[in-house]
C-alpha cells in the first residue's frame, strides 16, 4: 500500500498544504492545477478517499466520513474561489470599451409635432365631451341665411358689422347669397335642425374674416359649443365655462362681462386670469392680468325659434372659442402669423406638450 | 367711441367716482373699455417757462434768440416764432423729453447758436390742430409747474368698444345717463343754452317730405349774420382729445354736440340753396353729388339726399354736399336735425363705401326725443362760437318717430334664466333706474298678455331702441348687477341617449400617427391663388371664387392642400435653404361647385402630405440615403396598417402635378383613396423648389372613412411548420410587380399561401432585353395539419403555370 492511509494527521497535513498553496495561488489557472492537484483523478484528496477502501472494514467507516468531510469543506473553498475570479473576469470583461452614451441619440425618423392650433382645438374638444357634449360639424362655405339672418343678424343691421366678410362668387344659377363661415355658430342652427332639443354639441372648426393685420387672420379657428335643455340657466354656463378653465389651464380666476353677440341674450364676454403671469400684469395681458378668451350666453330665443325649437319650454346657452387665441397664449406666442406660417422653426419647438 | 371722463362728470355732477372706479363699472356693465388715455401724459415734462431775453438772431431774419428760466436755471433757447417777447410765461420743453407729435428735444446749433430746449406751440403738445406761433400762458403762472397742471389737463380720455346694441351710449349725455343708473345717482337732462330772436321772421326755405318712410321728421334753425373761424383753443383742445378734427366754430358746434348728445346735425351754407326749398326725397337716377370729403358719387332711387330746387345738397345722414358747405365767406347757415331710417342710412352708406359719424349713429338708431333738443343745443353753440343771430322757431316736417315698445317681465322666468333668485323688487327698481317706464297691467292690451301671466309690464326709453322682449329686460337687470353674483352651477345630466356611434375620429388617428412617422402637421390659411391653380393644371371650370377677396392670395378656396404644403415647403427653404429634409402633411378641405341644385359648394376634406430629403434624420451614425417614392409609399402603408386597413393597392395614373414616370393612385379593396407619387419637376419649379426631389400624396378622407373596417379580429394562430418556397423568375418590365404578386396570391389551390415577399428586383445586365427579375419568397402553411410535400409541390406548379400563361415568365436557373 503505497498510499497512507487517511489518518487525521494526514488528512491535517494535506490541508494545510491545501491552504498554503490557496494563499499563494493567483488567477484562473492557478486554481484549477490547484484544484487538480487535490481534488483531480490522481489529487491527494481523492486518492486518500480512495484508500479509505483498503482499510479494514471496520474503520472505513469513520475514515471515510472524516476524508469526505475535509474534502468537501476544501473543495467548497476553492469552487468559491474560482467562481469568484471568474464573475470578476466576467465583470472586468463587460466594463471594457464603454460605449459613450454622452454622443446623441440615432432618431429612427424625425421627430414631428402636431400643429399648437389643431392640438390645442383636440383638447379644447376633449375637455367638452368628457362633459357631455357631441361633436358636430358644419360647412366651411354658408348660407347668409345660417351664418347671419338665424342667429339673429337681421339683413341691413349694424351687428353685420362686427365681422367682415368674404362673399362667394354665385354661379348666376340664382342661389342665395353665399358667404364663409365668419364663426362656427352657424353649426348651432344646423344641429338643433337637424337634432333639436335636448342636444349638447362641441363644433369646432376654421372660420374666416375679411381682415389681415399683426393681430387678424384672414382665416382662423373657432370652437362653438351649445347647451339646449329644459332649465338651462346662466348659471350653468359659468359653471362650465369655468371648469373648462379651470381643466384647460389649471384653475384660474374668471371674469364674466355683459356683452352683446346677436345670437344670445344676456350675452358676455369671458376673461380669465393670464395663464402667463397669474395676474400679475404682463407684455401677453397688455398688463391688465387678464386674457379675454370667449364669448358666450344665452341662447337669444329668436334663434331657438329660427331652429324650430320651443323657445318658451327650452333655454340654452352657447360659446364661442377662439382656439389661435388660446393655443397662442398656451405656447407664449406673441406674432399671431406664427401660428400660419408653416414655419419649421416654431414648429419644432412648439412640437412637445 | 373716445369719452372725457370730464365732460361725463360736468353732465352728471353728483358722480364722485374716481377714473379707475368708473372705469370698472363701466366693464362690469357690459360697457367695454379698451383703453384709458390721460392728455397730461402726453406733456409730461412740459414746464412753465419765462423768457427773460429775447433778441434777434444775428444770422436770421425770423430766429430770435431768449434765454428761459425755469423756475431753477436760465437755458439758451433759439425760438421761430413771431409772437415770442419778453416777460411771457410759455411752454418749456427741456433737453431730453419727448413731445407727442414724436420730436426728441435735444440739445442743438441752430445757425451757430446753441438751444438748450424748445418754446411750444399749441399744436406741437397736440391741443390745436394749427397754431400761430407760441403758446403764450397765464402772467400768473409759475415757472417751473407742469404746464399740464397749469392748463388743468386733468381729464380721463375712455376708448370705448361699444357693442352695436347700445346705440344710447353714442355720447357723453348717454354714457352720463349710464353711469346714473350704475352709480343710483339722479338722472341727467340734457340743457338747451338757446336765446332767439325775438320776432319770428318768415322761414328763408319750406321743408318738403317726400320720403316719409325714410325720413319721418325734418327740422332745421337758421343762423345768421354769424362768423365763421377756427374755434377756441378749448374747443379744440376737446376735439382733439376726442379724435376729432377741429374744422371751424361752425362745424365745430355740430361736432361738439354730437358728440354730448349723439344727435348728427348739418349746417348748410344758406346762400348757396336755391328755390327756397329743402326737399327729403330719394334720388333720381342718374343724379350725382359732390361731397365734403371731395368725391362725387352718382345716385340711384335707394338713395335718400337732402335736394333744394335745383338737386341733392346732401347724403341723407351720411354726408353734407360740397356745393353747401360752409366756408370762411359763409354768414347765413341753415342747421339741419333730423330722423332718418337706420335700414336706408346703412344701405346708402355701404353702396357707397361711407362711414361717418353721423351715418354711424342714424344705423343704429338716434334717440327721436334728443332730435329737436340737439338742434336748439347746437343752434346755441353757434351763436356763442360764432356769433349770429337764431332766428326764432325751428322750421319742421314731419313727426318724430315712436320708437319705445311695450315689454313684459316675469320675475320666475328671469330668476329661471338667470340662475339666481330676481324678485319683483330688484326688476323694478333696475329698470326704473334705466329709464324703463312701468305699465299697470290693467293698460297694457289683453292680447299681449296672452302666455304672460304674473308679468311687470314696461314702456322702453326712447333712446334703448334695443329693448324688444322680455330676455332683453332680463339681461338689463342681470347686467345692473354684474354677472359676478351669478352662481357657478354645473347642468344636470342631460338625459340625453345617443343614437350615433362614436367612432374615434379618422381625423384625430390620422394625425397622431402622422406625427409619430415624422411628419409636422401644418395648418395654413385655406385660400389659393390662380397660379395655383395652374402650376397643378388643376381645372377651373368648378372652382369657388371670393367676391371680395383681400388679394390675389385669398382669391380662391383651396382645390387641394398640396399647394400649401408646397409653399410651405419653399418658405422653409427660403428660410435655411440646407433645409431639404421635410416631412409635412395638413388636414384641409378643398371646395368646388356641384350639381347645380346644390346651392352650396361640395367641401372634401382632404389630407396631404410632402416629404423630400434623407430618408433618416442626420446624425453622426446615420446613412444619407435620399428618399425615393418607395419611402413615401412605405409611409402611406403603414398609415394605412396602423389605422386598421389592409395593405393598399397601387396603380399607375396619369396625374398632371405628378411626375410621369411615378405617378400612382391608391386603392383599398378596389376603392380609389387618393393619389400619391414624385412631384412634377415642372411643379416644383414652379414653386421654386430646388434641391432633391418632393413625394407628395393627398388622401380623401371620406373615401377612407367608406373604406374603413371594423376593429381587427384575430385570425388564430397556426402551430404547424411553414413550407417555404423562393421562386425567381424574369418577366417583362410592362408587368406591374403588384399584378405578379397578385396573381401568385391567386393561383396556390393545393396547398394554403400564407405570405408572399418580394426580396429582390433585378434589372442588370444578366437579364433579358425588357424584363427583369423578381424574386419572391413564399411560405405555404395550413392551419391545421403539416403540409406534405406533393402539396406543396403542386401548389408551387400551379403558381408557375399560371405566371407563365399570364406573364410569359421563365425561371431564372438556381
Amino acid at each position: 500500500m503505497s498510499q497512507s492511509a487517511p489518518t487525521p494527521e494526514k488528512l491535517a497535513e494535506v490541508e494545510e498544504q491545501f491552504e498554503e498553496e490557496m494563499g499563494q495561488v493567483e488567477g484562473l489557472e492557478g486554481l484549477m492545477s490547484v484544484r487538480s492537484r487535490f481534488f483531480g483523478p490522481k489529487g491527494s484528496l481523492t486518492l486518500l478517499l480512495r484508500s479509505v477502501g483498503a482499510l479494514p472494514p471496520q474503520d472505513r467507516r469513520e475514515a471515510g466520513q472524516r476524508t469526505n468531510k475535509i474534502k468537501q469543506r476544501l473543495e467548497g473553498q476553492l469552487e468559491g474561489r474560482i467562481a469568484e475570479v471568474e464573475s470578476e473576469a466576467r465583470a472586468a470583461e463587460l466594463r471594457r470599451d464603454p460605449v459613450d452614451l454622452s454622443l446623441p441619440g440615432r432618431p429612427a425618423l424625425p421627430t414631428a409635432g402636431r400643429h399648437p392650433t389643431a392640438r390645442t382645438m383636440e383638447d379644447i374638444v376633449q375637455i367638452f365631451t368628457a362633459m357631455g357634449f357631441e361633436l358636430a360639424e358644419g360647412p366651411e362655405v354658408e348660407t347668409d341665411w345660417y351664418n347671419f339672418e338665424a342667429l339673429n343678424f337681421p339683413p341691413d343691421h349694424p351687428a353685420r358689422d362686427m365681422q367682415d366678410t368674404f362673399f362667394v362668387k354665385g354661379r348666376g344659377l340664382g342661389e342665395p347669397e353665399l358667404v364663409l363661415r365668419t364663426h362656427t355658430s352657424p353649426v348651432q342652427i344646423r344641429t338643433m335642425e337637424a337634432r333639436g332639443a335636448p342636444l349638447r354639441v362641441i363644433a369646432p372648426g376654421r372660420v374666416f374674416r375679411c381682415d389681415s393685420d399683426a393681430t387678424h387672420s384672414p382665416s382662423f379657428f373657432q370652437v362653438e359649443g351649445l347647451a339646449v335643455d329644459e332649465g338651462i340657466s346662466m348659471a350653468h354656463l359659468k359653471g362650465v365655462l369655468q371648469s373648462f378653465i379651470n381643466q384647460m389651464f389649471g384653475e384660474r380666476p374668471a371674469r364674466f362681462r355683459p356683452s352683446f353677440f346677436p345670437f344670445v341674450e344676456p350675452g358676455m364676454e369671458v376673461d380669465m386670469q393670464c395663464a402667463n403671469c397669474d395676474g400679475a400684469g404682463c407684455r401677453i395681458c397688455k398688463h391688465t392680468g387678464w386674457l379675454e378668451i370667449l364669448g358666450a350666453g344665452m341662447v337669444h330665443p329668436a334663434v331657438l325659434e329660427a331652429s324650430k325649437i320651443d323657445a318658451e319650454r327650452y333655454t340654452g346657452f352657447a360659446f364661442g372659442l377662439g382656439v389661435d387665441r388660446i393655443a397662442m397664449i398656451r405656447h407664449a406666442v406673441d406674432d399671431l402669423g406664427h401660428m400660419f406660417r408653416s414655419d419649421l422653426r416654431v414648429l419644432e419647438q412648439l412640437r412637445g406638450g | 367711441m373716445k369719452a372725457s371722463l370730464e365732460w361725463i362728470k360736468s353732465l352728471v355732477p353728483e358722480l364722485k367716482a374716481n377714473a379707475a372706479t368708473v372705469q370698472r363699472r363701466l366693464d362690469q356693465a357690459g360697457v367695454a373699455v379698451d383703453g384709458v388715455h390721460r392728455p397730461a401724459d402726453d406733456v409730461a415734462g412740459v414746464i412753465v417757462g419765462e423768457v427773460s431775453s429775447c433778441e434777434p438772431h444775428p444770422e436770421s431774419d425770423k430766429l430770435k434768440l431768449t434765454t428761459v428760466f425755469d423756475g431753477q436755471a436760465s437755458h439758451p433757447v433759439v425760438c421761430g416764432a413771431a409772437n415770442v417777447a419778453v416777460g411771457q410765461k410759455v411752454a418749456f420743453a427741456p433737453v431730453g423729453i419727448s413731445l407727442p407729435n414724436g420730436l426728441h428735444i435735444e440739445p442743438r446749433k441752430i445757425r451757430g447758436r446753441e438751444s438748450m430746449g424748445m418754446i411750444c406751440a399749441a399744436d406741437e403738445l397736440g391741443l390745436a390742430l394749427r397754431s400761430e406761433g407760441i403758446m403764450v400762458l397765464k402772467p400768473r403762472s409759475k415757472p417751473g409747474r407742469p404746464v399740464a397742471e397749469v392748463l388743468r389737463l386733468n381729464d380721463v380720455i375712455y376708448e370705448l368698444d361699444l357693442t352695436p346694441n347700445r346705440a344710447d351710449l353714442l355720447s357723453h349725455f348717454g354714457l352720463a345717463r349710464e353711469l346714473s343708473a350704475l352709480f343710483e345717482l339722479r338722472t341727467p337732462k340734457p340743457l338747451v343754452h338757446l336765446a332767439e330772436a325775438r320776432k319770428a321772421s318768415r322761414p328763408p326755405v319750406k321743408i318738403e317730405l317726400e320720403a316719409k318712410a325714410r325720413c319721418p321728421f325734418y327740422g332745421a334753425r337758421v343762423i345768421r349774420g354769424l362768423q365763421v373761424g377756427p374755434s377756441p383753443l378749448l374747443v379744440q383742445q376737446r376735439l382733439l382729445a376726442l379724435g376729432q378734427r377741429p374744422v371751424s366754430n361752425v362745424v365745430d358746434a355740430t361736432n361738439l354736440v354730437l358728440l354730448e348728445l349723439g344727435h348728427p346735425l348739418h349746417a348748410f351754407d344758406l346762400s348757396k340753396l336755391q328755390g327756397g326749398v329743402v326737399r327729403v326725397r330719394t334720388a333720381v337716377s342718374g343724379e350725382a353729388l359732390a361731397l365734403l370729403d371731395g368725391s362725387r358719387r352718382k345716385l340711384n332711387e335707394e338713395d335718400l339726399v337732402i335736394a333744394d330746387g335745383e338737386g341733392p345738397i346732401a347724403l341723407a345722414g351720411v354726408m353734407g354736399g360740397a356745393d353747401s358747405e360752409v366756408g370762411h365767406e359763409t354768414t347765413d347757415i341753415l342747421l339741419e336735425s333730423a330722423w332718418f331710417d337706420p335700414t336706408g342710412v346703412r344701405r346708402t352708406g355701404r353702396r357707397h363705401g361711407l362711414h361717418t359719424e353721423a351715418s354711424h349713429r342714424f344705423e343704429r338708431g338716434v334717440d327721436p326725443a334728443m332730435v329737436q333738443t340737439a338742434l336748439d343745443t347746437c343752434a346755441g353753440l353757434i351763436a356763442e362760437l360764432a356769433g349770429g343771430t337764431v332766428e326764432k322757431g325751428r322750421i319742421e316736417a314731419g313727426r318724430l318717430p315712436d320708437r319705445t315698445e311695450l315689454v313684459p317681465i316675469r320675475p320666475e322666468r328671469a330668476t329661471a334664466l338667470v340662475g339666481r333668485s330676481i324678485g319683483r323688487s330688484e326688476i323694478r327698481e333696475g329698470l326704473k333706474r334705466l329709464g324703463l317706464r312701468a305699465v299697470p297691467s290693467a293698460k297694457v292690451p289683453k292680447k299681449l298678455q296672452r302666455g304672460q301671466e304674473g308679468a311687470l309690464w314696461y314702456r322702453t326709453p326712447s333712446w334703448r331702441q334695443d329693448l324688444h322682449r322680455e330676455v332683453d329686460l332680463i339681461e338689463e337687470v342681470a347686467r345692473l348687477q354684474g354677472y359676478d353674483e351669478i352662481p357657478s352651477l354645473v347642468p344636470p345630466a342631460s338625459g340625453i341617449v345617443r343614437t350615433e356611434a362614436h367612432a374615434p375620429r379618422l381625423a384625430l388617428r390620422l394625425q397622431q400617427s402622422l406625427t409619430e412617422l415624422g411628419f409636422y402637421e401644418t395648418l395654413s390659411l385655406g385660400f389659393c391663388a390662380d397660379r395655383d391653380f395652374e402650376a397643378f393644371s388643376a381645372p377651373t371650370k368648378d372652382r369657388v371664387e371670393l367676391a371680395n377677396p383681400l388679394g390675389e392670395e385669398t382669391a380662391f378656396l383651396r382645390f387641394s392642400v398640396l399647394p400649401a404644403l408646397l409653399a410651405a415647403a419653399r418658405r422653409n427653404q427660403d428660410q435655411l435653404p440646407s433645409r431639404t429634409d421635410l416631412r409635412m402633411f395638413e388636414l384641409g378641405r378643398s371646395f368646388r361647385w356641384g350639381q347645380a341644385r346644390q346651392v352650396q359648394p361640395v367641401e372634401t376634406p382632404l389630407l396631404g402630405l410632402v416629404m423630400r430629403g434623407r430618408r433618416f434624420p442626420s446624425g453622426w451614425g446615420a446613412e444619407a440615403t435620399e428618399l425615393d417614392v418607395f419611402d413615401l409609399k412605405g409611409v402611406l402603408e403603414s398609415l394605412l396598417l396602423r389605422l386598421g386597413y389592409g395593405s393598399p393597392s397601387a396603380r399607375s395614373v396619369e396625374a398632371p402635378h405628378l411626375h410621369p414616370r411615378s405617378a400612382g393612385v391608391l386603392s383599398l379593396d378596389g376603392q380609389d383613396v387618393g393619389a400619391f407619387g414624385e412631384l412634377h419637376p415642372d411643379v416644383a419649379e414652379a414653386y421654386g423648389l430646388e434641391g432633391p426631389p418632393l413625394f407628395v400624396a393627398e388622401l380623401i378622407l371620406e373615401a377612407l372613412e367608406s373604406a374603413r373596417r371594423g376593429p381587427a379580429k384575430l385570425a388564430g394562430l397556426s402551430n404547424q411548420p411553414p413550407a417555404q418556397r423562393d421562386l425567381s423568375f424574369f418577366v417583362s418590365k410592362a408587368h406591374a410587380a403588384g399584378e405578379v404578386l397578385e396573381l401568385i396570391r391567386a393561383s396556390a389551390r393545393s396547398a394554403p399561401l400564407e405570405t408572399v415577399e418580394l426580396f429582390d428586383v433585378y434589372e442588370g445586365e444578366h437579364a433579358p432585353e425588357g424584363s427583369r427579375s423578381l424574386a419572391v419568397a413564399m411560405s405555404f402553411r395550413a392551419p391545421d395539419r403539416t403540409l406534405k410535400d406533393e402539396e406543396v409541390e403542386a401548389a408551387q406548379r400551379e403558381i408557375l403555370e399560371a405566371l407563365e400563361a399570364k406573364f410569359s415568365i421563365h425561371l431564372r436557373s438556381a
